[in-house]
């Protein structure tokens, strides 16, 4: 009976010394991922896509998270970024003046470092912010971008569309111990840069194991260049890209680093 | 006041055609060696930019300090640059055998695209009357001169000597006589806002015109054919030829756009590539 007493009393002193803790700050719940972010793709609201694919909105500031953009972004269909993370389970890129304003998933849990590149469309002036997800705490950092020219959206007349094929490029450039890995994704001819279609998912693997699925929002660039940095990686490894678009068009294309460091290497969808 | 000023430029380059197309290109020395305008032509930028080498002046107006707030959405677009899916193929078109000739093989004959605009048996060559004189040779009607196709392949010529500096042959006297008739096409006001390419490109390079900055007449044929991403969006299709950059200055400017391979902008293209000699070719050129 004793023992019993001192139980509940030892239990309600840790869940009250926890709960305090956790309102304090001091130490927050592991916050598990969410696999599927098709909805916090379509949310309009930074905080319930948060939720969607953290399971929580609180997250600190994190100086360590890299984020490269241009002070002003002279192609409002076309602004590059670059994020640089390491040891981080799942990053997640907003854009958060946008009507849609997540950009960007990846589940980056098996890498150290991870380096991403890429390329959206902007509203309007807006901060960039990236969330990592980092052993069940979230973190964030953010960058201002301004945009100095607005969108064109002009409706093409129908000789003027592009008559070029679907077609995938894939590049290795050596950088930093390892090496980059480009690929430039032509998916839509009608509108090109305005049309409604956007790449989806694209997948990089390595010698057939996928090292980075990187999950894209309609904020993305249409035609994109996308990005990785891979390490370690031989010349003798293959590389290959896949991706899919939400229209359905699928692509892909695959060679050795040797291959891939001479010359772009180019597929037709 | 504005109309007669237009009507006075119509006028002024009615005539400069008149005496383009009676006279075609003729063998007349000018009596004048024009490496000294050259040379106080590239002097004006160089001290205008002091931390621009001349070698630098071949990216238009990303070559320009003040395009340092915009210039990593170049830098980044530039390691793999969209127009090649257009490249890519347009390579292989260039060693496809038509009537028994590769345009590679023809091209060939020509000198490379830093000598271009060169003088043949009395007749000034651009790299666009080149190639259309090879797909003549190969008996094709396409691609059409202007399309993105024929773009792409000047694209592929221009690459090829990519790095290399402009030097057209000066001494020439045809070539001569072109750079003094360009040299009024380029200084010579027109159109409904009395704009001379001057007015922009030499008084007011570096500032900003409906928020793009406006490139130093150093080195702009250096990067031609150009892809602009901007242009993508908005037409179609990327490619911008030079002689259709000089028409889309002309529209600006209000006044009536001459066609491409028209006497005066080939004029004013020699005059341009004269003037850029010592500029490494980058091309093609890619804007964002």
């Amino acid at each position: 009976m004793q023992e019993r007493r001192d139980f509940l009393i030892r239990s309600g002193c840790y869940a009250l010394s926890a709960a305090g803790m956790m309102q304090t700050g001091l130490w927050s719940a592991p916050v598990a991922a969410n696999p599927d972010p098709d909805t916090a793709f379509r949310s309009r609201d930074i905080d319930s896509a948060l939720i969607e694919l953290f399971q929580t909105a609180d997250s600190g500031q994190d100086g360590s998270l890299r984020i490269d953009l241009p002070v002003e972004a002279v192609n409002a269909a076309v602004v590059p970024f670059r994020i640089v993370a390491s040891n981080t389970e799942r990053l997640a890129v907003f854009v958060e003046e946008n009507a849609r304003p997540l950009l960007l998933v990846t589940e980056e849990a098996h890498r150290r470092h991870c380096e991403v590149t890429g390329a959206f469309r902007l509203d309007r002036d807006s901060l960039v912010t990236c969330y990592a997800l980092r052993q069940g705490e979230l973190f964030r950092n953010s960058r201002p971008i301004r945009l100095i020219a607005p969108h064109h959206s002009v409706h093409w007349r129908e000789e003027f569309r592009d008559r070029l094929p679907l077609s995938t490029i894939l590049r290795a450039e050596a950088a930093g111990g390892g090496f980059d890995i480009l690929c430039s994704i032509r998916h839509n001819r009608g509108r090109w840069l305005v049309g409604e279609a956007h790449v989806t998912r694209v997948t990089f693997s390595v010698n057939d194991q996928p090292v980075s699925v990187l999950e894209c929002g309609p904020g993305f660039s249409r035609n994109p260049l996308v990005g990785v940095h891979l390490e370690p990686l031989g010349n003798d490894d293959v590389v290959k890209v896949e991706w899919a678009d939400s229209s359905g068009l699928t692509g892909t294309a695959q060679g050795t680093v040797a291959l891939l460091k001479g010359r772009n290497l180019y597929r037709e969808a | 006041m504005r109309r007669i000023c237009s009507r006075s430029g119509i006028v002024a380059l009615a005539i400069l055609l008149f005496a383009l197309t009676a006279g075609g290109v003729r063998a007349q020395s000018p009596d004048t060696d024009i490496r000294p305008e050259i040379r106080r032509f590239q002097e004006f930028f160089l001290e205008r930019f002091p931390s621009v080498p001349l070698e630098k002046f071949n990216k238009g107006p990303y070559s320009l300090p003040q395009s340092t707030l915009q210039a990593a959405t170049l830098r980044f677009l530039e390691r793999l640059p969209p127009f090649e899916h257009a490249l890519i193929p347009a390579r292989s078109e260039w060693n496809r055998t038509y009537n028994g000739v590769t345009l590679g093989a023809c091209m060939s004959r020509h000198p490379p695209a830093s000598r271009f605009p060169y003088v043949l048996n009395d007749r000034v060559i651009t790299v666009e009357r080149a190639i259309r004189d090879c797909l003549d040779l190969q008996d094709r009607t396409s691609p059409a001169p202007g399309s993105p196709e024929f773009n792409a392949l000047v694209g592929v010529f221009r690459e090829q000597a990519s790095g290399e500096p402009v030097r057209i042959d000066v001494d020439n006297p045809a070539l001569q006589y072109l750079y003094t008739l360009g040299r009024k096409v380029f200084w010579a006001r027109r159109g409904q806002y009395n704009y001379s390419c001057a007015s922009c490109h030499v008084g007011n390079a570096g500032n900003s015109l409906r928020g793009e900055l406006i490139s130093a007449a150093l080195g702009q044929t250096a990067e031609f054919p150009l892809y602009s991403l901007k242009r993508a969006s908005q037409a179609g299709f990327g490619w911008i030829s030079l002689h259709e950059q000089y028409r889309r200055c002309f529209t600006r400017s209000g006044a009536a756009p001459l066609s491409t391979q028209d006497e005066a902008l080939v004029a004013l293209e020699v005059y341009l590539t004269a003037n850029d000699t010592g500029v490494p070719l980058n091309a093609p050129g890619f804007r964002p």
